[in-house]
């Protein structure tokens, strides 16, 4: 009797599931107009509100630019559903002008790129997102902070960085590494240059995927060991375009031959040769760190085991191989912890198997709202003056029940993320570069 | 069913929290520096590692500022150089607890101001600086004296007590960049790290301990330090420029006798003065002066590095700290009570500016708006219309939700409040009446408020309140009233502080602490921040 119920409830559940997706996933990634119109106004008058809000001069114009930009890209990413194409235009762009930026920032405060015992004493090194992982045993053991990064009231102070690290993991999880990371976007970019692979290695992506789970452990008992970060000292392939240590003594001298083989072999040379994202997928702890704490995260992507045809189209062209391809062919169609939600696959897979979604079931509601909103879309508006509150409201109550979905959702909070985080930079990038032009200096100090 | 009902309703309420959340993003940035970040510093109480600046500091003294004068009578040389003053004026002297890894042991020189040390073009390079550190005494005082060590202060005129013989001296004379000499007894010469931190004004100096004779401190063991500062002159006995009884070009003057000490500035322990050490001419066999060290108190050295949390306050402060929070709280009242009596009795003056200073005291705003928009009609440049008006406007845009109208209200109020700040220094400067002082107290005090109050992250207003709390203080103080000038100038402090300007925070408590009469929250803070000593 009680497996009979089971059953039923497992066919019922397997059949409703089955009807849902179908209809979620036949939906075309793209938002009606008015929707993408009132949204984009929405990120508008919100990357105003940062960009804007403190700029003089220059950099007014830069902000300006920015903004236009930012706008600009978001509403074509939401209203073609080329979401993954699109997002590259924030992504890309926001990790090549974050070095000279930051660069820029470097020796205008301090005179240089090199990290002096100065900015160690004074608490003032930028605290970036890959030290994360090592200082939090540390903490938890002794409550000290292993890297001399500022507390509070910088731009990368540790609290700053904090208070983002925490919306990221609830709003876009892994999701970091494709909407937010100011790095990621160079091995995003090199791994998008060629058309072909030239070094094939998916058949070695179990392994390759997670190496940076390995590093991750690596760095947090050597941090643990050593109540240093060692990741900062030996292994970062970031310090090439950020700021280094001063080369002092031998030790110095070995890290800096690293950092540079390291920013070459896997920002460079691997990306471009593979096609994919070496760098984020298989070295980076912040990365492994994000994946473990994805879980968390409101949205997924999934695949629609009955949409699937198993062309592996998508396992191929996923940047950081999350997608199991065994899985596909077994017909439960799996997308791994490691998936940065960058919507390559949403955007290459030939039966829009593949989407955006909740991380719980979904329900009657959303089944019901998807329906309502597929009536609506069908209905056309009816005509004549007496009718045109009711199409308002129509037209409303399909706007908002389109922006519940996460089709809209995922791609909002993923933009204006990376656009707060980003968005500095690319001013101040475009600021430098004008301010060339009309003082002739790339300092502004 | 219900199981069903449930779920739906979970998935419902989540999809709700989601949707929220998303467009809750800008927000979260927003008030990120005012509430996320001191809600998660609250939290998790994280500390730096100490280890990373230098280990944990065990002792900390300070000195009076602008006594770069010796025993009192000391002058620069004329040269330009020294044009600007107190070059070798040291105003605190810090100690860190040695570590093991790395293994140093970092002192550091507070400055008032930072020279150029590395200056070489006129021959001159500035101050020179000594530390002297015995390592090895014992706590009994002796009264026999000693007189040569070092060869490199044989001219300076000093002697010791033998209990407290120097083993080593730092000696920073900016012949090496970014190194100090650290020289011991024997002649031996080391160059050690120096770091100079211009903002800080502090001058961090790093005993490597892998030089084995100074590794015996690693025991926990009390030392002796002797610091003072004078002019490096490179053509002067061992680098020391000369003094003289007058001033030269290239010699300071104020020399009373012969075997004075060379010494322009000294960092005396508790219970000395530094005019008393510098001026006690010997008339013994040894003429010159017995310098005193000031005594670092050991630490326990099977207790981790990481488990100190900087400089423990004795059951004195501690006991201080709950008499001045007593005295804060009888001295808030009478003020409060005070306060309001002048407000009642203003509120019935027949002059316009008074009332609104009243209305405006018992925080009746709505009825202060409405005056103040009459005297703006009636006087456009009324200052103190302006600046209330300013802080209305300011005060308006800090309870709206919205952020974008809060910021454009901040900076509408800065108009008027800047504008009302330029009529009354105007004023001021054409006529120094008390009348004048009292309205520009009034104005400079609006917009310090309002600058002291909004996100400085946002409109970096803390410098301009800094400004105006300084020139309130300068007001008050012409005005007499010494108290206030001192609690004026402890606003501007923790404002520095809160800018992250240590150096800049404690050269006006230092300043503060030459006021006589201080209030009691004047006086709480500097006993918080140690300086009750």
């Amino acid at each position: 009797m009680e497996n009979n119920l089971n059953n039923d409830s497992y066919n019922h559940n397997k059949k409703y599931d089955e009807k849902y997706l179908n209809i979620y996933c036949n939906q075309s990634l793209k938002v009606s107009k008015f929707t993408a119109i009132l949204i984009t106004i929405i990120v508008f008058f919100i990357l105003n509100f940062f960009l804007l809000y403190n700029a003089k001069g220059i950099s007014k114009i830069s902000s300006w630019i920015v903004l236009f930009y930012l706008t600009f890209g978001f509403y074509k990413l939401i209203s073609t559903g080329k979401i993954s194409f699109y997002r590259k235009f924030l992504f890309i762009f926001g990790a090549s002008t974050f070095f000279p930026s930051f660069i820029g920032l470097l020796i205008e405060s301090r005179g240089e790129m090199a990290l002096t015992y100065r900015q160690i004493l004074l608490n003032e090194t930028p605290f970036c997102h890959i030290v994360f992982p090592m200082v939090i045993f540390p903490y938890i053991l002794e409550k000290v902070l292993i890297f001399p990064a500022r507390l509070t009231g910088h731009f990368a102070s540790f609290y700053a960085m904090l208070v983002i690290i925490t919306i990221s993991i609830l709003t876009v999880g892994r999701g970091w590494c494709s909407w937010v990371c100011f790095y990621g976007g160079w091995d995003e970019c090199l791994s998008t240059i060629p058309k072909k692979a030239i070094i094939k290695i998916e058949d070695k992506n179990k392994r390759l995927r997670y190496f940076n789970f390995v590093m991750l452990t690596v760095i947090i008992l050597g941090s643990l060991a050593t109540f240093s970060v060692i990741f900062c000292q030996w292994f970062c392939p970031w310090k090439l375009i950020t700021e280094y240590e001063k080369i002092v003594d031998l030790r110095t001298f070995l890290a800096f031959i690293l950092m540079i083989l390291l920013f070459f072999i896997l920002v460079i040379v691997f990306p471009y040769l593979t096609k994919k994202r070496i760098q984020c997928m298989s070295y980076c702890p912040f990365g492994a760190l994000q994946s473990l704490t994805d879980r968390i995260s409101f949205f997924r992507i999934k695949i629609d085991s009955n949409l699937c045809k198993g062309c592996l189209i998508c396992a191929k062209n996923c940047p950081t191989m999350s997608i199991d391809e065994n899985s596909i062919l077994e017909k439960k169609p799996k997308v791994l912890i490691t998936c940065t939600k960058c919507g390559e696959c949403i955007q290459i897979c030939p039966q829009k198997a593949i989407r955006y979604d909740y991380f719980f079931k979904p329900s009657n509601l959303i089944l019901n709202q998807v329906e309502t909103n597929d009536q609506l879309k069908n209905k056309k508006l009816e005509y004549g003056r007496k009718k045109i509150l009711k199409n308002i409201f129509k037209t409303l109550l399909f706007t908002l029940n389109e922006i519940k979905e996460v089709k809209v959702l995922f791609p909002f909070s993923g933009w204006i993320l990376g656009s707060i985080v980003m968005g500095g930079f690319m001013v101040d990038t475009i600021t430098r570069i004008l301010n060339i032009f009309i003082n002739g200096s790339f300092l502004l100090k | 069913m219900k199981i069903i009902n449930f779920t739906k309703l979970m998935i419902k309420i989540i999809t709700i929290l989601a949707v929220t959340l998303v467009f809750s993003i800008p927000f979260w940035f927003i008030f990120s520096n005012s509430l996320l970040e001191p809600l998660f510093a609250k939290i998790l109480q994280i500390r730096h590692d100490p280890s990373m600046s230098g280990g944990p500091l065990i002792a900390s003294f300070y000195d009076e500022t602008n006594d770069d004068n010796g025993d009192g009578s000391y002058e620069y040389p004329y040269h330009d150089l020294f044009s600007e003053k107190n070059l070798s004026d040291i105003i605190g002297y810090e100690v860190y607890r040695p570590l093991i890894e790395p293994p140093i042991w970092q002192v550091a020189i507070i400055l008032s101001k930072i020279p150029n040390i590395y200056n070489w073009e006129s021959g001159i390079s500035g101050i020179q600086i000594a530390v002297l550190i015995d390592i090895d005494s014992k706590d009994d005082i002796d009264s026999e004296n000693f007189h040569i060590q070092f060869e490199q202060y044989k001219d300076l005129n000093l002697s010791f007590q033998k209990s407290n013989k120097p083993n080593f001296m730092i000696l920073i004379d900016g012949l090496k960049r970014d190194k100090a000499k650290l020289i011991f007894n024997d002649g031996e010469i080391f160059f050690i790290d120096m770091i100079l931190l211009e903002s800080e004004k502090k001058i961090y100096l790093q005993i490597p301990l892998n030089i084995r004779n100074i590794q015996k401190i690693l025991d926990g063991r009390e030392t002796y330090h002797y610091v003072f500062s004078s002019i490096q002159d490179p053509l002067g006995v061992n680098g020391w420029l000369n003094i003289r009884d007058s001033a030269s070009l290239r010699s300071g003057g104020g020399l009373k006798w012969e075997e004075g000490p060379k010494i322009f500035d000294l960092l005396a322990p508790i219970g000395f003065s530094q005019k008393d050490i510098l001026s006690i001419n010997n008339t013994g066999e040894d003429h010159y002066i017995i310098l005193q060290p000031i005594k670092v108190n050991g630490f326990n050295p099977n207790i981790s590095y990481l488990k100190e949390k900087g400089s423990q306050k004795d059951s004195k402060a501690l006991s201080t700290i709950q008499y001045l929070i007593e005295k804060v709280k009888e001295e808030e009242e009478i003020e409060k009570k005070n306060a309001e009596e002048e407000f009642n009795f203003k509120l019935n003056s027949s002059d316009d500016v008074e009332k609104l200073y009243a209305l405006f005291g018992l925080s009746r705003f709505d009825e202060a708006k409405i005056l103040v928009k009459k005297i703006l009609e009636k006087e456009e440049e009324n200052p103190i219309a302006l600046a209330y008006y300013g802080s209305l406007v300011a005060m308006e845009g800090g309870k709206t939700k919205n952020p974008m109208l809060a910021i454009s209200l901040v900076q509408k109020a800065y108009i008027y409040l800047d504008k009302a700040v330029d009529i009354i220094l105007k004023r001021l400067n054409d006529n120094n009446d008390q009348k004048t002082i009292e309205y520009a107290i009034i104005v400079l005090t609006n917009r310090a408020v309002v600058s002291s109050s909004v996100p400085n992250e946002i409109f970096s207003k803390y410098e301009i309140a800094i400004s105006d709390l300084i020139k309130i203080s300068e007001l008050l103080e012409k005005e007499g009233k010494i108290k206030e000038s001192a609690n004026a100038l402890m606003q501007a402090a923790i404002l520095y502080e809160k800018l992250n300007k240590k150096s800049d925070a404690m050269a006006i408590w230092l300043k503060i602490l030459g006021y006589k009469d201080k209030l009691a929250k004047v006086e709480l803070e500097l006993v918080k921040r140690n300086y009750y000593h």
